[in-house]
Parts: structure tokens; C-alpha cells; sequence
């Protein structure tokens, strides 16, 4: 009799604690309309592009342009999903490269310009360096003061066409085929070849979470800040040609934002730390906007620069809460280096 | 019967080196001792002696993330590598623990992580890349002269990593992993669409090709990374595979002599649970089996040396594996949470230990054995 008591106890609270973890829904809510609306920007652009090259005109470079900035802050809201199909073929480096702390992406862009395999009708700029193949090459070629001719059109038509590709192989790989990625995504459970369990996964979640976290700070916002106001250096920001340097963050924090919402605040059902993950969102996103400066220039203003600083600082603090307080909660694992081999 | 001979020859000088190894590193006869890189968790990173009773040996502070290990025949050295794509192998005395030298990467090539040292022990050998054109080389460096870069060998292939001797001293087997690397691009894999990996028999003396084994085309994206080779020239391979995760390609391979390369797949319902992604291999003293690791999955596998599957052990994030000859033929594992473990000769956990804040990297090795070859 005590045993059956033990054991009924025993299975109500592995019930209470099993966590519910509705990974369709959150494919279908937030993962999939992610990666629908890069490949709509990205269609956008590589329509924009062909506009431009065909007939140039200020009025279609602008058009490319605003597709560009478009597209790239799609991108920005993807880039904290960090497990899938985004990763095949090294999807994620060549849709955008950075930082770029050795200068690949102009060096290898000069060097493209200056190949004459640029112009051969055969020119397939999958096979060429993965820092050109992207937004950081596109970047320059489109925000330099002059605008693309018709050799930079060459490639700003194949890199456009090769965002639109890998957006759409994107969109295939998760939803289409023999075995959509969705399939595995959904049904975390012993046998399934990607996810053992529930926990697993709500991990890999948190763990792209984090990652996107520890981008902004320790890249975003730490590599132009540097070490003070004196040595600022505005032109290591992210976007700094295109001045996207902080609609980036802000796409990023709230893809963030909206992940949290979807996978872990219900598990939370309101309790701690959820209040204090919504407020620390939310003060990183009053702060973001009390910058009315491009991030390359706020790094120099005093005034500005304090709140760069701030938004940093709370960003840790909100990193802190996810990592910690967050993983205890839910009991979650990181997990660094399993994801980390050679 | 030149089989057996060799592997008496071996196990005779083994016996007579191990002798004044053991001496000098001042630790008691029997104490397994282990070397492997590792961090901490404040970000430093260690070229660290260990022994399987919880002894800390040796802390050598690296300047990045470090990957293989290689000693010499007489256990005195050890070359340690940088993890890829690398620019640096220092060369670490093991009995005073001092730095002897620091090779850095010539102009134009970087390192892929592993080396080994020629069983004479003057020379060193690095799985290099000569990034501008993607051909992997092997460069040649004498350790009597300062460790001077005296020679470059082809790999014949991409991006190779992990390289045996044979019992020869002078055929080096290299496992090309296909992928391209460039210094400019840090951790890229450029080029997984058009990879092509093989497994590359080479001489060391002229850098002629004497075979070379590729996968079947469609599994050309498997990565042949990691390989150990048993003293009767068996050489036990473990990939990677770089293509959709849903699909499930064998991913361990047995090779030996003019053979062909026997690919090798678990029973369907562990092979799944590799995860696609083998860490390293190592065969037993005897060479009679080996294991492979796959982190990702938490699993250890055991293998024949004619390619048979024994069996698996979790563990995990387990990655490195040292063989152990001292307590009977089996094998030492390590995990990035600090965890060691001795398997042994019926491959049942025997021992398990914890070095608190040690996150072991990708691969370990048991000293007082013979693996420094």
C-alpha cells in the first residue's frame, strides 16, 4: 500500500514537473515565420538589384538600397537561430561576415573585382571566398559613394541572388522534403536522431539565446566602444556604412524577445525570474531608443556613448538572468562543448 | 609472422623506455599518468599532466585553445598543437614542465591541430594548410636543430588533420578531412558543398603517394578527421559528417594494407545516437580493438580490429581517449566537465574521477605506454 502511495506521488510530480515545451508551436509561430520573412526581403533585394543593374538610376539605387536594409535586418532577426538548416553548408558565415577582424571581406572583394572570372557567363560565386558571397560584401558595394557599375553589378546580382537562394533553401530545409527539419524539431524524444528529449532542446534554445546575448555585448557594442571615449572606434561597428548599426541590435533583441515568449515564459507561467527577464527587456529596449545616433557616431559623443555603455550593462544583467536564473528554473544545460568540436 | 615480430620489437623498446619516463616525471610505478589540453572556466588555456588517482602533474599555460598532443619515443617531450587553424606547437619538456621551443606558423601555411614525432624522435611532423592554394601539407621539423621547418610533404588532399606512422617510421598515413580553412576566416568551413576527403598513405622520405582512399560519392561530405593506427598497420578511422543531420552515413572506417576502406556502421539505433560526429579513435594496446568517441551523442563506441561492433559506454561530452597498457589493455576517457575514466580489458567502467574547473578538449593521451610512437 505505501508503495503504491510512493509511487502514484512519485508520478504526480514528475507530471507537475515535466515541462510542456510546445516546440511545433514554436516552429510554427516563431521559427518558420522568421526564415519566411528573410525570404521575402531577400526576393525584394534580389528584385531591386536586377532593377538597378538593368537601368541605374538614383531613384532604383535607392530602391536597392532600402532593399538592402531591408533584407540585412531580416537577417538580423534570424541570426539568434542558431541550430538547423541555417547552418547547412556554412549558410550562416555567408550570408553575413562579422565581425571581420582580419579584413577578409575587403580583401576579398578587391580581389574578386580585379578577377576576370567575374565576367565569364559561368561566374558562380558559391565557389568563391565566403566573405563576398553576403550582406558585408554587399554592403560596400552598394554605401561606398559611388554607386555599383557594371562590373560591381556583376556581383551585387549574385550576391542578391545568392541571399534569396540560401533564404529559400532555408525555408525548404525546415518545412519541405522527404524529412523536413521540422519533423525532428517537433517531436524531441528518444529515437529521434537530433533530440533526445525535451530538455535537450529547450537547452539548445537557451543556449542560442545566450550566444546572441554575448554577441552584442562583447562584439556589437564592445569592439567600436573599445576602451574609452578617446579611443572610440566608430567604423568597427556592425552596418556602420549603412547605418544599421543599431536597428540590428534592436531586430536582434527582439527576435530575442519573442523566442523567450514563445518557449520559455509559459513554462514560467509568471513566476520567477519572468518578471525579471520582461522588465530587463524592457529597459535594454527604452534605453536602445534614447539613442538617436548611428552607433558609429555614438561611441564618440559623451552623452550617447554613456548610453551605449548602459545598454551593455543591462544586457549582461539580462544575459545573467537567462544563464542563470533561467537554466536553474527550468533546469536546463547550456551545454558549450558539445556544440563546440574539431 | 612479421606481424608478431614487429609488435615484439615494439613491446621490447616500449619496455626499455617506459623505465626512465616513469623515473623522472617522479610519480609512483603504475600511476597511470595522462596528458591532454584543456580550459578553464575563466578562459584560460593548459597543456595539463594529470595521473588517474587525481594527481595535478603539470600546467603549462597555453596562448589559445590547444588540440593534439603528440610525445616522443622517449616520452620526454611532448609537441602540443594548436587547435585549427593554428599558428602555434610548443614543445614542452615533461619532466621539468619548462617550454623548450615555440614554432610558429611559417608565412603562408597555418596548422590543423595534430603532429607526430618520427620514431627516432628526431624529427617532428605537422598536418599544415597552405591556405592560399587549400593543398594541405605536412611540415617536416628538426628537433635537433631548434625545430627548424627543414621539409614540406603534399598531403595529397584537403585540410588534413590527424597523422599516424606506420610501423615502418617512414610511411605517414594522413587523414585529409577535405574541409578548406583560411586564417582570414576563422572556423569557416568554405567549401562543404565540393569536399572531397581521403585517407592518404604517403612517404615520408620522397612525399610520394602510396594510396590513397576516398568515401563512396555520395558521402563525400564525410570529414575524415581523426585515425590511430595499431601496431600491425590496422588504421581505424573516425569522421564527420557535414551534410543534412537527418541522414545517418556510416561514420567509422577500418583500413589496412592495400585494402580497401571498409566503411562501418553501429546496430540503426546507436548509430543514431553518434549524433553524426566521431571526436577522436584509439585503438587498445594490442591493437586487438578500438574506440571512438561522438560528444555530441555523450557515447563512447568499441570496435574489433576487424571491424566488428562491441559495444558502447556513455559518458557525457566525452571526447578524448587514451589507450592504457598498465592495468590490462583498456582504455582512459575524458569529458569537458572534468571527468576521467578507466575502462578496462572487458571495457566495464572501472574508475571514475572529477579534476574540478578541468574542461578536457578533444584528445588525451596515457603516457607510460606506447602511444608515443
Amino acid at each position: 500500500m505505501l508503495n503504491r502511495i510512493i509511487l502514484m506521488l512519485a508520478l504526480l510530480l514528475s507530471y507537475a514537473t515535466a515541462r510542456a515545451y510546445d516546440f511545433q508551436a514554436i516552429a510554427d509561430r516563431h521559427v518558420l515565420p522568421t526564415y519566411r520573412s528573410l525570404a521575402e526581403r531577400t526576393a525584394e533585394l534580389d528584385l531591386a538589384a536586377r532593377a538597378y543593374c538593368a537601368r541605374p538610376s538614383d531613384l532604383a539605387l535607392a530602391h536597392l538600397q532600402a532593399g538592402y536594409r531591408g533584407a540585412f535586418l531580416a537577417w538580423q532577426g534570424a541570426q539568434h537561430l542558431r541550430f538547423g538548416p541555417v547552418q547547412y553548408l556554412s549558410r550562416e558565415y555567408r550570408f553575413e561576415l562579422w565581425p571581420d577582424e582580419r579584413g577578409a571581406v575587403g580583401r576579398h572583394l578587391g580581389q574578386l573585382l580585379d578577377d576576370p572570372a567575374l565576367l565569364q557567363a559561368d561566374f558562380d560565386i558559391g565557389q568563391k571566398s565566403v566573405a563576398v558571397q553576403g550582406f558585408s560584401a554587399m554592403e560596400r558595394l552598394l554605401f561606398a559613394g559611388t554607386p555599383p557599375d557594371t562590373t560591381a553589378c556583376r556581383l551585387v546580382v549574385a550576391i542578391a541572388a545568392n541571399l534569396r537562394d540560401m533564404a529559400d533553401g532555408i525555408v525548404g530545409d525546415w518545412s519541405t522534403g522527404d524529412t523536413p527539419y521540422i519533423r525532428y524539431f517537433a517531436d524531441p524524444a528518444p529515437g529521434n536522431p537530433l533530440f533526445a528529449n525535451k530538455a535537450e532542446l529547450a537547452g539548445r534554445l537557451l543556449n542560442s539565446l545566450h550566444t546572441e546575448l554575448e554577441l552584442i555585448i562583447t562584439q556589437k557594442l564592445a569592439r567600436p566602444l573599445d576602451k574609452g571615449l578617446e579611443k572610440a572606434r566608430g567604423k568597427r561597428a556592425e552596418g556602420w556604412r549603412s547605418q544599421t548599426g543599431l536597428p540590428a541590435i534592436a531586430a536582434n533583441l527582439g527576435a530575442c524577445h519573442a523566442l523567450y515568449r514563445q518557449a520559455f515564459a509559459p513554462e514560467l507561467a509568471d513566476a520567477s525570474p519572468h518578471p525579471q527577464i520582461e522588465a530587463a527587456f524592457a529597459q535594454a529596449r527604452s534605453t536602445l531608443e534614447k539613442l538617436h545616433m548611428p552607433l558609429a557616431d555614438a561611441v564618440s559623443d559623451p552623452d550617447q556613448r554613456a548610453l551605449v555603455e548602459q545598454l551593455q550593462a543591462e544586457l549582461s544583467a539580462l544575459k545573467q538572468l537567462l544563464a542563470r536564473d533561467l537554466a536553474a528554473a527550468l533546469g536546463l544545460s547550456l551545454g558549450f562543448n558539445s556544440l563546440d568540436g574539431d | 609472422m612479421a606481424i608478431d615480430r614487429r609488435a615484439f620489437i615494439r613491446l621490447g623498446l616500449g619496455g626499455l623506455l617506459l623505465g626512465p619516463a616513469m623515473a623522472m616525471a617522479g610519480t609512483g610505478a603504475g600511476r597511470q599518468r595522462l596528458l591532454g589540453c584543456r580550459s578553464d572556466d575563466r578562459g584560460g588555456h593548459f597543456l595539463s599532466m594529470v595521473d588517474v588517482d587525481g594527481g595535478r602533474l603539470m600546467d603549462v599555460a597555453l596562448p589559445g585553445r590547444g588540440h593534439g598532443v603528440a610525445v616522443d619515443p622517449m616520452q620526454r617531450r611532448a609537441a602540443v598543437f594548436a587547435r585549427r587553424p593554428g599558428t602555434f606547437v610548443w614543445i614542452v619538456d615533461l619532466a621539468s614542465g619548462q617550454v623548450s621551443h615555440r614554432i610558429a606558423a611559417v608565412s603562408g601555411r597555418h596548422f590543423y591541430g595534430h603532429g607526430q614525432f618520427t620514431p627516432d624522435g628526431t624529427r617532428l611532423l605537422c598536418s599544415e594548410n597552405a591556405y592560399a592554394s587549400g593543398e594541405g601539407v605536412i611540415g617536416v621539423y628538426d628537433a635537433g636543430n631548434s625545430y627548424r621547418r627543414t621539409d614540406e610533404l603534399p598531403s595529397h588532399g584537403v585540410g588534413p588533420h590527424e597523422i599516424r606512422l606506420l610501423a615502418d617510421g617512414n610511411t605517414l598515413v594522413i587523414a585529409n578531412g577535405g574541409i578548406r580553412t583560411h586564417p582570414d576566416l576563422p572556423r569557416v568551413k568554405s567549401n562543404l558543398a565540393g569536399m572531397r576527403p581521403n585517407l592518404a598513405y604517403v612517404d615520408v622520405a620522397s612525399g610520394r603517394l602510396l594510396q590513397r582512399h576516398e568515401p563512396e560519392e555520395q558521402w563525400h561530405q564525410l570529414s575524415i578527421r581523426h585515425i590511430d593506427v595499431s601496431p600491425d598497420d590496422r588504421v581505424a578511422v573516425a569522421m564527420q559528417f557535414e551534410g543534412r543531420p537527418e541522414l545517418f552515413p556510416p561514420l567509422i572506417a577500418i583500413q589496412h594494407g592495400k585494402q580497401p576502406m571498409r566503411l562501418l556502421s553501429a546496430p540503426d539505433a546507436v548509430q543514431r545516437r553518434l549524433r553524426n560526429y566521431c571526436g577522436s579513435v584509439t585503438f587498445d594496446a594490442e591493437g586487438l580493438r578500438f574506440a571512438v568517441s561522438s560528444p555530441r551523442g555523450g557515447v563512447v563506441t568499441f570496435w574489433s580490429a576487424g571491424g566488428d561492433y562491441l559495444g558502447l559506454y556513455e559518458q557525457t561530452d566525452a571526447c578524448g581517449i587514451g589507450r592504457t597498457a598498465a592495468d590490462g589493455y583498456g582504455f582512459v576517457v575524458s569529458d569537458g566537465n572534468g571527468g576521467v575514466a578507466g575502462i578496462d580489458r572487458v571495457l566495464a567502467v572501472s574508475d571514475h574521477r572529477v579534476f574540478a574547473g578541468y574542461r578536457w578538449d578533444n584528445h588525451l593521451l596515457a603516457l607510460s605506454d606506447l602511444q608515443g610512437r
